[in-house]
């Protein structure tokens, strides 16, 4: 034979969407997000996002090494792992704590399991939830909106969620001015974000209008006042960014329905009975860890089965 | 709940670039190769030694076997060699190759046959060597063998052809509407089915013209024209979206009332009852980002892939995959010298492969989105890697039509479909072995 040829198996062609892609999407996804937390927290936001992402890359490259496998940073998927960690911080927090969140969230939920696709649950949430946990101080510093220009020391200012504080208007709340977690507070970014996920079919918009209209409704049953509540805490930036990670949701329409109101139940429970202010983490985590159970249940009934 | 008659499915580019290609009847090659199986069934055994003299349409193969189909010489000449042939599905297979006197003298005995029953159908259609043309193969006269004839509803012509590229089935229409009727006319008539139903994909509008011109008035025919989401000529596909039916683990169309047979299936089974000529050439779609004018041709059966290519001008030196039939479901050829097959209905030439690189599985679900018969691959290709046989069978893995629409939207670019066959063969071969076992003891 004088001249050889490629053979495989078919499908001989492939759709363009990869992996990096997807994950380039979320990182555009995130940037109103972060562009609306430098016009109210100041630059200091940028600064930390990227030392997140830088530790995240190094955590995920250096594991890799130490564990043999091949590299798998330039997926972004630890790119997006990072911003999603310093989002998840006030902006006044120490910058210590970001390459403990990347420990804990890259090497520790991500590497330990299998990398890309095997961990058991959302790595930026666990590594929000072990600072929150670790450091409570310096995870419910916040300061107040647009303080940072005035070049006075930054003031302290309470969480609409805490108690005996003055509530931000609702309009307040959408465009972002409280206080807060910086990637969080910006309603607004956070939805054009949320839409542009879903016009690039990253994301259906299942498990966010479940997850928010399942939480809104019971807030609103348990007597809290449910506009707050869906524009309040971490609820938008988990149910958009982070109750829609892959890895660790369900993967068939119905499974992601009872995890998005599962989530909802859990969060509504938290917020208006448990001891925390805010119950998104933990309720995106417990259904992180349901979700191999749900998958297992709830399964796609076959055509002529 | 409200049930839309869709199944899930992918939208691709079409690129029918070939849809106004008047088809180029091939000149007839010096030698030809004729495997002994083109069909899904039984090898053929060669009733010719090498050194016998053939003529065109003589037959030169055939099997006992019900399950199988004749192979004829689609040339006059000398039989060189009978040699083992690696075909494009990987199975080495018996052939004789042909070399032509470029006479191309006729069989002497060919003659019309009478068909005026069933039996005489279905006897006609075996001798002519026919099979499904739109790819699978299936012998056509097994179909119509179906015993309890009378319970069939109605016979559906498949003109969905999804795949991107080819157009030889929309060519059959444009250019031998005669034949298409006369077939469908021939196969009611003597199989007494009461209706026929035309399924064809929106993107073909001049054939859509065509057909409904042709079927204007009549009740026994009709036309019904289906969305263009990949696949829809798979099928079970086009007969949930033609008419809700539902052919169930196991079953075959006919076990539910109906009868697919391919548009150039049903035309080549009426000029076989005009010429008594058995299935002899077929047309080709030639396309590809390495074929200068993409064109149909009409290619003898067993004429080699290299004398096409040449026909086509396409610059063999840049030459890296070939695929026989579509990129969806088509096989790649191995070695060019290899011939045309009765299943081949196009040829595709591209000068660069595409990426084969995956990476892990980030479960994001397309595939199961992706999925016409509601699978999950993903979830298959793991069972599968830690040989899990109940997953496997709880995840109904047997139920894939191996329409490759998982691999295709994969982000992480893995071969799902190509796993789900091997893991059905796998199911398969554990069942024999377990049945073995229990004979044994």
């Amino acid at each position: 034979m004088e001249h050889s040829f490629v053979v495989t198996s078919s499908p001989h062609i492939k759709s363009p969407t990869t992996t990096t892609r997807i994950m380039l999407d979320v990182m555009i996804a995130l940037c109103p997000s972060l562009a609306a937390s430098v016009w109210w927290f100041g630059p200091r936001t940028l600064l930390m996002t990227a030392i997140s992402v830088i530790c995240c890359v190094g955590c995920e490259w250096g594991a890799q090494k130490l564990f043999r496998r091949q590299s798998t940073i330039s997926d972004l998927s630890a790119v997006v792992t990072g911003m999603l960690i310093a989002f998840n911080l006030p902006s006044t927090a120490p910058l210590w704590l970001l390459p403990i969140g990347a420990i804990f969230a890259i090497v520790f939920t991500k590497q330990l399991f299998g990398g890309i696709g095997q961990n058991f649950a959302n790595p930026a949430i666990v590594a929000r939830i072990v600072l929150f946990l670790s450091f409570a101080s310096h995870m419910t510093a916040y300061t107040a909106p647009g303080a940072w220009r005035s070049a006075a020391d930054a003031v302290t200012t309470a969480t609409p969620m805490q108690e005996n504080a003055v509530l931000p208007s609702l309009w307040e709340m959408f465009i972002g001015q409280r206080g807060g977690c910086f990637g969080e507070t910006c309603a607004l970014a956070l939805l054009v974000g949320g839409i542009y996920l879903v016009v690039r079919r990253v994301i259906s918009p299942l498990i966010p209008l479940c997850y928010i209209g399942s939480t809104t409704l019971l807030c609103w049953l348990f007597g809290a006042d449910p506009l707050y509540s869906i524009l309040s805490g971490g609820l938008l930036l988990g149910a958009i960014f982070m109750a829609t990670d892959y890895s660790t949701t369900p993967v068939t329409k119905a499974g992601k329905v009872i995890f998005a109101l599962g989530c909802g139940l859990v969060t509504a429970v938290i917020r208006s009975f448990g001891a925390y202010a805010e119950g998104v983490s933990f309720a995106i985590l417990l259904m992180n860890i349901l979700t191999p159970l749900i998958d297992r249940y709830v399964r796609p009934r076959p055509f002529g089965a | 709940m409200f049930k839309s008659r869709t199944l899930r499915g992918i939208r691709l580019s079409h690129k029918k670039h070939t849809r106004f290609c008047e088809t180029i009847e091939m000149p007839v090659p010096a030698t030809v190769t004729i495997p002994m199986r083109q069909h899904i069934g039984a090898v053929c055994d060669p009733i010719v030694a090498v050194g016998d003299t053939v003529y065109v349409g003589q037959k030169i193969g055939d099997s006992s076997a019900f399950v199988s189909s004749p192979v004829h010489s689609p040339v006059s000449g000398v039989v060189k060699a009978r040699e083992i042939v690696l075909m494009p599905n990987g199975v080495p297979t018996p052939s004789l190759t042909i070399e032509s006197d470029g006479l191309q003298t006729p069989w002497p005995e060919l003659k019309p046959p009478t068909i005026t029953n069933a039996k005489e159908l279905v006897a006609a259609v075996r001798e002519s060597g026919i099979v499904g043309l739109g790819g699978a193969g299936f012998p056509a006269h097994v179909k119509l063998a179906y015993e309890h004839m009378d319970r069939i509803k109605a016979l559906y012509i498949n003109l969905a052809e999804c795949e991107p590229y080819i157009t030889s089935d929309n060519r059959e229409v444009l250019e031998n509407a005669d034949g298409i009727f006369a077939g469908i006319e021939l196969i009611m008539r003597c199989t007494q089915i009461p209706h026929t139903v035309i399924c064809v994909e929106h993107n073909k509008p001049a054939a859509i013209n065509e057909l409904e011109r042709r079927c204007a008035g009549r009740t026994d025919i009709e036309v019904r024209i289906l969305g263009d989401k990949y696949p829809k000529g798979a099928e079970k596909v086009l007969l949930y979206e033609a008419d809700g039916i539902v052919v169930g683990r196991g079953k075959l169309p006919a076990d539910c009332g109906a009868i697919v047979m391919n548009v150039s299936t049903v035309s080549a089974i009426a000029d076989y009852a005009k010429s008594g000529m058995p299935l002899l050439s077929r047309r080709l779609t030639v396309d590809g980002d390495l074929v200068p004018k993409p064109l149909n041709v009409r290619v003898p059966i067993g004429t080699p892939i290299d004398d096409v290519l040449a026909f086509c001008n396409v610059p063999k030196e840049k030459l890296q995959m070939v695929i026989a039939g579509g990129v969806m479901m088509g096989n790649c050829v191995i070695d060019t010298t290899r011939p045309v097959t009765k299943t081949a209905n196009a040829l595709l030439c591209f000068q660069k492969p595409y990426d084969r690189d995956h990476s892990p599985c980030i479960r994001c679900g397309k595939c199961v989105e992706a999925c016409p018969i509601r699978l999950a691959p993903l979830m298959i290709e793991k069972a599968y890697a830690r040989r899990d046989i109940d997953e496997l069978r709880r995840q109904n893995v047997e139920l894939c039509i191996n329409c490759g629409c998982c691999s295709y939207v994969c982000p992480a670019k893995r071969d799902l479909s190509h796993k789900n066959q091997i893991a059905k063969g796998y199911l398969k071969a554990e069942d024999a072995a377990k049945k073995a076992l229990n004979i044994q003891s």
